[in-house]
């Protein structure tokens, strides 16, 4: 089946050399500047050339620790152009994180973005004796004489490129499909990381399949903004603009995103169900504050769109629907930049169906996606027709299976090569070539996939009870004030919950009535908030059987945090840390 | 294999999708434009249609009062920058003013052409800023407002006593012929003076985007800061009260000809307190506050000479009670109904 299909993205970078179109935009003094498919091409081939003179071999590997920029993209896809593999190291890692990643992948190079990555750099370097050059993006920021300067390397490598192109050339074209182009650890909710190898093949297959999912092309936005470490924000923003061709903008850093989304108003929208809850509490929020003018026009925009939906709903329905459209969701999307979304996609982690039926609701079809990093990022994604609840049909080329546990297996040319030094885990995932996902769930009549939960997370009350937790979970976190939770109750009498307050909407809900409070922690433990938290947790409980309600609950008095090895870096909660952490507080829960 | 979701054509074709944002940036000139996007054009469009068209439809008392609120525009536009831009007070405005329309109107009894007359009373007005602004260095807040008060009343009892210019009996005014064009009629004296009015509101705007006019707001909002970084202040205070006392000293040579008769006591300080309330009613800072405060005072003046006696305390009332309900002055409340429509609904 993957015949036909490009060897590798590198050599689909290098077919846009004279392409003269724009490639990526990056905010620099307020100002968006323009590169285009030439210049980038350029720069991967001049980063290459220098990556061969410094040393890297085909098959070595270069991590980059670093936000997402078009450095990243230069430094990533010249590493696979000069035959290496790329290892994205989350920008949040400890100096320890860091230097398990190099270890452990053997890096022979790495890519630091500014002073502060440098610091954790120089913590470890004498245990990293392997990484033999190492190159700062922001030098202004910090010289070190082990450290050479992006740009002067990258000037040095223009020059070598254009006196002989050909060290790289040779590379580029001994590419072959099944050579290894990424690292990417498993966020590891469970133990350490693990580096899923994936091959060209397994990319360009990736962006085929999104291709015919999607139908995405030149013309269309894209806003970059989530750690491109993870894979499928690397397929959207570096893979699969190569492949078909469209303009991807960076934003300055994570608190300009909501700026950036109204100045670029992406085509494409890709989130992680955090971001998904962080705009749809903003918009809550900011309607029970606002004018009552404006509060009024939202509620009664919202109550058309439940009436026209509703089985109830009559032409005269339809007609204020679309006065609703017209007069409020229309400007609502426009100023949460939303408004030319064509392509709004959450993934990554499960997202709440009362999200997804919010954003619907506000003219914003959110397809909610399933893969693993396994699987290249890809499994099923919701056609245009969301069934909610469900994550939809299986993309190009995938084959979904249900093994008799109820665990959701999947074969497809996106299934990765293995786990790097770890064969015995890669046998335990990948069995004649059906990729074992650890998720349980089921095929609805019309071949929709349902998840139901992790395989290791399906807790038995003392009551002899299978219960999905995650499912309660999800529910707990479309509370405006919740931003995470974790059920607990494996062989006992009822199920708790610890929580993790959304400190901005809890601070502003306090600013309000005028609570008195010094700290997070005191925040936490204030009768007044503990009552709100109680109270949308009965609001959850109502809608849930009795043996899946939240008995008891803890408001958890810290915040949750990568370093400290509570959440991934794509902040999902480590469970059993979190379990473990907290093991006394849970036992008072049951006292 | 299943076949995939929504199975796309596999040709990519490029498309639009829309127009870019309004907010986005990939030059600073983007933010430089006076107009910006369709909506201001037609906007423009429409604005300088009316004000070519009007006096063909109007009567003439109408042509007239409009002109006179050009005249007091460009007094009000001269305090934005003084007051708004640079924050110095100034209660000596009628002063300027006053200096304007004698010097223009003295050299053209002279026989001295109309343009030279314009020029000269820029330049007369401009060097009494400065010598009035140079010892303002010193002083702030009231003691400037003193200061200026006490100047606009030299300025009145001077031209009380000076033979040469008419003393407290004034002195006729004509209307300018230049090139052969005759201004007499109220009409093309009308569009001379909005022209010349269009010309000082485009200067303002670009004087208040240049590095004055940063200067001159850096040292309004922070002296201190501002000399730190490198801005003489008695450069640009001075330099304030010279660009000022000239766009008045404009106003005055075209307050002259349009009333066709000037005595001291029109230049009373009355007349400077009403070119600061307009400044302060349409909103301190931006520049078009002071065309809407402008028009505004114009516009209540004229209006309430209907209630004859009472028409002074109608007058304060109303002033005290657009402050009250609106401190940030008719353009501020306008800017904050502009901003709640933009941000609609959320």
């Amino acid at each position: 089946m993957a015949t036909g299909l490009p060897a590798s993205v590198p050599e689909l970078l290098r077919a846009r050399a004279t392409d003269t179109g724009l490639a990526q935009r990056v905010k620099r003094f307020g100002l968006w500047q323009r590169i285009t498919w030439s210049e980038y091409v350029a720069d991967v081939n001049a980063m290459a050339a220098e990556y061969v003179a410094l040393g890297l071999e085909p098959g070595d590997r270069v991590a980059i620790l670093s936000e997402n920029r078009p450095e990243w993209t230069v430094a990533d896809m010249a590493t696979q152009t000069a035959g290496g593999a790329t290892v994205g190291v989350y920008t949040t890692s400890s100096p320890e994180q860091l230097r398990y990643y190099l270890q452990h992948s053997d890096a022979v190079g790495l890519v630091l973005e500014d002073a502060e990555q440098l610091e954790k750099w120089l913590a470890v370097r004498d245990e990293c004796p392997a990484v033999r050059f190492v190159l700062l993006v922001e030098d202004r920021e910090a010289s070190d004489p082990a450290v050479t300067p992006y740009s002067t390397a990258l000037e040095s490598g223009r020059r070598r490129y254009l006196s002989d192109p050909r060290p790289v050339d040779e590379r580029l074209a001994a590419i072959s499909p099944e050579d290894v182009a990424l690292f990417i650890y498993t966020s590891g909710t469970t133990g350490d990381p693990k580096a899923a190898m994936l091959s060209h093949a397994n990319i360009v297959w990736a962006t085929e399949a999104l291709r015919r999912a999607l139908d995405c092309g030149p013309g269309d936005e894209f806003l970059s903004f989530l750690p491109v470490s993870h894979i499928v924000e690397r397929l959207i923003s570096i893979a699969n603009p190569i492949r078909w061709g469209y303009a991807v903008s960076f934003t300055e850093n994570l608190d300009t995103v909501l700026n950036d989304l109204r100045e670029i108003r992406p085509t494409i929208f890709f989130a992680v169900p955090r971001i998904w809850e962080k705009l749809y509490s903003l918009v809550e929020l900011h309607m029970k504050d606002a004018q009552f003018l404006k509060r009024v026009a939202y509620q009664r925009a919202m109550a058309a769109v439940r009436h026209a939906r509703s089985p109830a709903g009559s032409s005269a329905g339809a007609l204020t629907l679309a006065l609703a459209n017209l007069a409020v969701l229309a400007p609502l999307r426009n100023r949460l930049g939303l408004d030319r979304v064509r392509l709004a996609i959450s993934g990554a982690a499960p997202i709440s169906a009362e999200i997804l039926a919010y954003f619907r609701s506000i003219g914003v079809d959110v397809r909610e996606g399933f893969g693993l990093t396994e699987s290249t990022g890809l499994i099923c994604l919701c056609p245009k027709q969301v069934r909610l609840g469900t994550v939809g049909t299986p993309f190009w080329g995938v084959d979904v299976d249900i093994a008799e546990d109820g665990e959701i297996l999947s074969r497809s040319p996106g299934n990765f090569l293995g786990y790097h030094k770890d064969p015995q885990s890669t046998a335990e995932t990948l069995k004649d070539g059906w990729l074992h996902t650890g998720d349980i769930g089921e095929l609805d009549e019309l071949g929709h996939l349902k998840i139901t939960d992790r395989k290791k997370d399906i807790l038995i009350t003392a009551g002899g009870k299978n219960i999905a937790p995650q499912k309660i979970e999800n529910q707990l976190k479309s509370s405006v004030y919740i931003n995470d939770a974790v059920v607990l109750g494996d062989k006992r009498r009822y199920l708790v919950a610890l929580l993790v307050l959304d400190e901005d909407n809890v601070r502003h809900w306090a600013a309000d009535r005028q609570l008195s409070y010094s700290t997070y922690t005191d925040l936490t433990q204030n009768p007044a908030v503990v009552s709100l938290i109680d109270a949308e947790v009965e609001r959850v409980n109502c809608a849930l059987a009795r043996v899946e309600t939240v008995k008891r609950f803890a408001i958890l008095p810290k915040r949750l945090y990568h370093e400290d090895g509570e959440v991934t870096a794509t902040l999902k909660v480590k469970r059993s840390s979190i379990a473990e952490r907290y093991g006394d507080l849970v036992e008072s829960l049951y006292a | 294999m299943t076949d995939g979701v929504d199975a796309g054509d596999p040709k990519p074709k490029p498309r639009r999708r829309g127009r870019q944002s309004v907010l986005f940036r990939d030059r600073y000139e983007q933010d430089l434009q006076h107009v910006q996007g369709t909506a201001g054009w037609i906007g423009m469009a429409i604005a300088a249609a009316v004000v070519v068209a009007l006096p063909l439809v109007a009567q003439g008392y109408v042509v007239y009062n409009v002109t006179l609120f050009f005249v007091y525009a460009l007094v009000a536009l001269s305090l934005a920058v003084l007051v708004g831009m640079t924050g110095q007070v100034s209660l000596g405005h009628a002063g300027f003013l006053a200096a304007g329309a004698y010097a223009q109107a003295a050299l053209a009894g002279l026989g001295v052409p109309y343009v030279v007359t314009l020029l000269a009373a820029i330049a007369v007005a401009a060097l009494l800023g400065l010598v009035i602004g140079v010892p303002a260095l010193r002083l702030e807040g009231p003691y400037l407002a003193i200061a200026t008060l006490g100047f606009g009343l030299a300025i009145q009892q001077i031209l009380n006593n000076w033979r040469f210019v008419g003393a407290s009996t004034g002195t006729i005014t004509d209307r300018p012929v230049i090139l052969g064009i005759d201004f007499y009629g109220d009409s093309a004296y009308y569009w001379l003076v909005a022209a010349l009015t269009a010309l000082v509101v485009w200067m303002v705007l670009n004087l208040e985007r240049s590095h004055v006019g940063r200067a001159f707001r850096a040292v309004r909002d922070a002296d201190l800061a501002a000399q730190m970084s490198g801005i003489s202040l008695s450069k640009y205070k001075s330099l304030a009260f010279v660009v000022s006392a000239g766009i008045a000293g404009l106003a005055g040579a075209l307050y002259g000809p349009l009333i066709g008769y000037l005595t001291p006591e029109g230049f009373n300080l009355l007349l400077s307190i009403k070119f600061l309330l307009m400044v302060v009613v349409g909103g301190l800072g931006p520049l078009p506050g002071a065309l809407v405060g402008a028009g505004f005072i114009t516009g209540l003046e004229l209006y309430i000479s209907t209630f004859r006696a009472w028409s002074q305390l109608v007058f304060g009332a109303v002033v005290m009670l657009v402050l009250i309900l609106e401190p940030t002055g008719l353009y501020g409340r306008w800017l904050k109904i502009r901003n709640y429509w933009k941000t609609w609904p959320m």
